[in-house]
């Protein structure tokens, strides 16, 4: 924290090399973050480097007493939620369409099954934050007190943002294991012998 | 079954990460051991977790620096630009302000000039006025009623009640018969300049015939 505030004044001075350590020193966990946002590495490429010129150009309006990184996740989050947004409405995706057309046992097997195109639309399909919580606290390995600082509310919505989240994908992928139990798999097959 | 024990799916992460102090860490062992939800649960947290993000390459970083400037030097010359074009634009507009200012002042000396004689009806009205003139001045110069501002009217009215406040009892009579039941005020509104001075004319001969 102290290097990066030092980082800060220096290129306040007029120091280009000081930012560039910044952008160096993270880069890589943002261009993570906005790619698991936004899943293209141009739009996440096109984002970091924004992120960088929004913070290069706002460094002033930064506070001293916040972290420095946590205002970077600010920043990138808030561009990369209107890609995110753009590309939910593309990719959303209704509960009812997330079906599994294997015959997984649990949920683990649906896991194992390597069915990980089913689980990014299953997370597409949930609430913003949610899925932000989630991203943050499973992908990026944030604790719930930096997402709370990051979606600026409590430890305690962070903290429920989270199990709801995970609550609503375990129930969409289960569903599809009740779909799949044999009764319900003969009434699949009769829907299809019916069209 | 689903399980609702919050505590433990909270620190599911935490436990993947080997992140929580071994009191933690056992008491999560113990509940997985027992909770098939909670299993499933890590499971999908472990996938999300093992999600791969692609590396961009080593050149991709190593030049973000520059990008970054780059990027920023092109949106101040960008901006330098904007606000050049936008003092331009005010310069532009102030001209035309200055120049409609111009026009508009000239057009109200204009019209003043060629009101001037009929502002006041009683000197359009005055001896030396010849209607020839005015009629050879412009026709189209014909002033209606309507046109005049509430003072012009006002000095119309004034100088139409004397007329008539000398008219004997049965001219006033003709004449607000001739216009049948309509107010003269409105009839006199109706006139143009040159029908005004028929008019007054017409009134200074039958002052005349007495």
């Amino acid at each position: 924290m102290d290097e990066d505030l030092d980082l800060i004044n220096r290129t306040e001075a007029g120091e280009r090399e000081a930012f560039d350590d910044l952008v160096r020193k993270y880069q890589k966990p943002l261009y993570s973050l906005l790619y698991r946002m936004v899943s293209s590495h141009d739009d996440a490429s096109d984002l970091l480097q924004k992120t960088f010129i929004k913070a290069f150009t706002g460094l002033r309006s930064f506070e001293r007493r916040a972290s420095f990184k946590t205002w970077l996740y600010q920043i990138a989050i808030n561009l990369a939620k209107n890609v995110y947004r753009d590309r939910a409405r593309v990719e959303y995706v209704r509960i009812d369409d997330v079906i599994i057309r294997k015959n997984p046992r649990t949920l683990e097997t649906l896991i194992h099954n390597e069915s990980r195109q089913l689980l990014r639309r299953a997370l597409g399909s949930l609430p913003e934050k949610q899925r932000l919580t989630l991203l943050l606290r499973v992908q990026e390995e944030k604790k719930f007190e930096e997402i709370a600082d990051i979606m600026e509310c409590t430890v305690g919505t962070s903290k429920a943002n989270y199990h709801h989240a995970v609550q609503k994908l375990k129930a969409m992928l289960g569903e599809k294991e009740k779909i799949q139990e044999p009764g319900a798999a003969n009434q699949e097959n009769h829907d299809d012998v019916r069209e | 079954m689903t399980c609702g024990n919050n505590a433990i799916q909270v620190m599911l992460p935490a436990y993947l990460e080997q992140g929580l102090d071994r009191t933690e860490q056992l008491r999560v062992e113990q509940h997985l051991a027992a909770c098939e939800d909670c299993r499933a649960e890590l499971s999908l947290i472990r996938m999300m977790a093992e999600e791969p993000v692609p590396d961009p390459g080593e050149a991709f970083w190593a030049t973000m620096p520059d990008r970054v400037h780059r990027a920023v030097r092109e949106r101040k010359k960008r901006k330098n630009l904007f606000d050049l074009a936008g003092l331009r634009d005010r310069l532009t507009l102030t001209r035309w302000i200055a120049a409609a200012a111009t026009a508009g002042i000239l057009l109200s000396v204009s019209w003043f000039i060629m009101r001037a004689p009929q502002q006041v009806p009683e000197q359009a009205l005055s001896p030396g006025y010849e209607l020839a003139d005015e009629t050879a001045a412009d026709d189209a110069g014909a002033v209606h009623m309507s046109e005049l501002d509430a003072d012009e009217l006002k000095a119309v009215e004034a100088w139409a009640g004397r007329q008539l406040a000398s008219l004997s009892p049965e001219m006033e009579r003709a004449l607000v018969n001739s216009a049948g039941e309509t107010d003269i005020y409105e009839e006199l509104s109706e006139l143009n300049a040159k029908e005004m001075d028929l008019l007054s004319n017409k009134i200074r001969d039958w002052e005349r015939e007495g």
